[in-house]
């Protein structure tokens, strides 16, 4: 295969989901003396973008975005030891999770599949998470941004304490957070002091580019 | 109700494990092959499609669905099966009709169909609306008892407890919880229907523990109200919501079980939603023992949950009419709006879930609500529940295809600002709060909404 053939089928693997495809598609890139930048940048940023369009106009749906999001993981996963430099870094580190008493996660995962399709590093901690355990782990990983989640209204508290937490520990600095859901608002933001509201899955994109100032 | 209360709690913890993206994530390729297979196609020109055929394929794949694929429990890891006859079983051991409440406000509970003449039961409230606590909420409650056309009383969200955030797993939780339910109890009692069945699912209440200890007859749910257990979206459960199941259904508590298939989610499209829907609704009426099902579709392009999108409205549409012709367990419609109280919008939204409900053979709410939080609190008030219960009536018998073209014509009134609706008002702004009665403000606009439904045809009394 030419070099445009493999970028092509980087470009379709990404699109399709498919693991398999895109590790094989990388391999065949560093085989054939394709950087790794140029893999990223020809074949698997053009895919990923055009999930997150058809994603945003209703012709994708979540599953395929995730399965898109894990082949592109996988296929960097490949490319990545032979990285120079800075190349293919990360735009930043977002710890992402429900807290405490709530375990709706739909919201959540929406926004991991879109932070990671537009090249954050995302960690998920999962849902119902004590307060303690995001401000511990957020810590412990050095992460930029904390994106906190919840779909009920008890879920809102929680989201005040963890900022007091980070406040109390002196780390309040450290970290920028972020909040979305079903009862959360600019206004709720505001009043307990997080950093950004995000109204919908592809907002909170926005913001963390925002925060972290990257040019969308 | 007799559900398959045993085997589900000896299925929780057996089998092998699988984890939960790999179930998450195998729904859409299945589903999607199944709308095909059964030809299940969305239309949005009909909202409420006219189409008895696809209403049975749409059952027939729901079940297919639910046995093949199960309910998975996040505790175990593991997925429920039933097999079909064990969920025939469940379904043609169900008796209706059924009677709710006390004294002279009981409410029967008769089977529909899809066009039916039987009149619908209307589950007015508004559960996952902010309200202040107190005397507010009371009257919230009693703006709600004291509509007519409101045959049982559903629970709003307390803001705050003794001036308290209210957290997970607290003692202010469970005392919230207790003081919500009393709070309700009072406020049929001064609305003088004291005997009006409650249908709860406390907002105070984010953990099982505070849903257990408002069973109490002499203050809290009685035997033969209802209380939630909710599934999770998709086809997931947990032993959290499975123990709320369990008591109230030890406890002669009947359990609405609440579904929300979500477009755009798991289950992808509109077909997508609608298949898990039904195969959501048979497991999760099995699971819990259910007395009916609470059909909640969500879009994921819109943030508070309102089941007034287009592609929502099909969903509560086909799944109701596809239980409706096939079986006699009954399905309500959560009506949560995107708009709030003192809008146009809100109006509209309430006229198009009773349309929906009503002619594809469900019951009506609970609702009208919409998930609020922070500072938006108490924007809910009586008129849109007059809205959601004289709609239901009026639309009683009517046929799909002009509930269609009714239907259609209320989309054009708000789909331009959904998702992004004007600013609404507080009770407290709509109303005389000490005499609770409307401002002719709002009035007027219920009036003038309600003039043009009649000018295109709908038979208010």
């Amino acid at each position: 295969m030419n070099e445009k053939e493999i970028l092509q089928q980087l470009y379709e693997s990404v699109l399709q989901g498919d693991s398999a495809k895109a590790v094989e598609a990388a391999q065949q890139a560093l085989d054939a003396k394709i950087s790794p930048l140029k893999a990223i940048e020809g074949g698997m940023t053009p895919a990923i973008q055009e999930v997150g369009d058809r994603f945003g106009k209703g012709e994708m749906f979540l599953p395929e975005m995730v399965t898109s999001a894990d082949a592109m993981e996988a296929a960097l996963e490949i490319l990545e030891p032979f990285f120079e430099g800075d190349e293919g870094a990360k735009k930043g580190k977002v710890l992402i999770g429900t807290v405490k008493g709530d375990i709706h996660d739909i919201g959540k995962n929406i926004v991991i599949a879109l932070l990671k399709v537009n090249g954050f590093e995302v960690i998920d901690i999962g849902r119902d998470i004590a307060s303690t355990d995001f401000v511990d782990k957020a810590v412990d990983l050095g992460v930029e941004v904390i994106g906190l989640s919840g779909l009920l209204t008890t879920s809102l508290p929680m989201m005040r304490d963890i900022i007091q937490i980070l406040d109390d520990d002196g780390v309040r600095d450290q970290h920028k957070v972020i909040i979305g859901g079903g009862p959360t608002s600019q206004e709720y933001a505001d009043e307990i002091g997080a950093d950004g509201y995000g109204e919908t899955a592809y907002s909170a994109v926005q913001l963390c580019n925002q925060l972290l100032g990257i040019a969308s | 109700m007799p559900g398959l209360h045993f085997e589900m709690m000896e299925r929780v913890d057996q089998g092998p494990r699988v984890r939960e993206k790999e179930f998450d994530t195998s729904i859409f390729p299945r589903v999607k092959e199944l709308a095909e297979k059964y030809d299940i196609k969305y239309d949005p020109a009909h909202p409420i499609p006219d189409d008895d055929a696809m209403a049975d394929r749409l059952f027939a794949a729901g079940m297919e669905y639910a046995v093949e694929k199960g309910l998975w429990v996040l505790d175990t890891q593991k997925v429920v099966h039933f097999t079909e006859a064990e969920i025939w079983r469940f379904l043609d051991n169900f008796h209706t009709p059924l009677t709710f409440g006390y004294g002279k406000d009981q409410v029967t509970l008769y089977p529909r169909k899809p066009e039916s003449d039987v009149r619908p039961l209307v589950i007015g409230g508004a559960a996952g609306s902010s309200m202040t606590e107190g005397e507010i909420y009371v009257k919230h409650m009693m703006n709600f008892a004291l509509e007519p056309t409101n045959d049982m009383i559903a629970n709003g969200n307390p803001a705050w407890i003794e001036g308290r955030e209210i957290r997970p797993f607290s003692p202010n939780e469970v005392h919230g919880a207790i003081q919500e339910v009393g709070w309700i109890r009072e406020a049929i009692r001064r609305s003088g229907r004291p005997g009006m069945p409650m249908f709860v699912a406390p907002g105070c209440a984010a953990s099982a523990p505070p849903a257990v200890a408002i069973i109490n007859e002499e203050r809290g749910l009685r035997k033969g109200d209802f209380m939630y257990a909710a599934l999770l979206t998709e086809l997931k459960s947990d032993y959290d919501r499975l123990i709320r199941a369990v008591t109230a259904v030890e406890n002669g508590v009947h359990v609405a079980t609440l579904l929300a298939p979500m477009i755009g989610g798991w289950a992808g499209p509109p077909e997508g939603a609608a298949i898990c829907g039904a195969a959501e609704t048979l497991l999760g009426a099995i699971c819990h023992s259910s007395t009916i099902v609470v059909n909640h579709p969500v879009h994921m392009n819109l943030k508070n949950g309102a089941t007034t999108h287009r592609q929502t409205l099909w969903v509560e549409s086909v799944i109701g009419q596809a239980f409706s012709r096939n079986c006699r367990f009954p399905i309500g419609q959560n009506v949560f709006l995107d708009a709030r109280a003192g809008t146009y919008e809100v109006l509209w939204e309430a006229a198009v879930n009773a349309i929906v409900a009503v002619s594809s053979g469900q019951h009506t709410g609970p609702g009208p609500s919409g998930i609020t939080g922070g500072d938006d609190v108490d924007m809910i008030s009586g008129i849109e529940m007059r809205m959601l219960g004289e709609t239901s009536r009026a639309v009683t018998g009517m046929s799909r295809k002009k509930a269609n073209e009714l239907a259609v014509k209320c989309l054009e009134k708000y789909e331009p600002t959904l998702g992004n609706p004007p600013k609404g008002k507080r009770l407290q702004d709509l109303y005389d709060i000490e005499k609770l009665k409307v401002k002719e403000e709002w009035l007027a606009k219920f009036k003038e909404v309600k003039a043009q439904l009649k000018d295109w045809g709908m038979p208010y009394r």
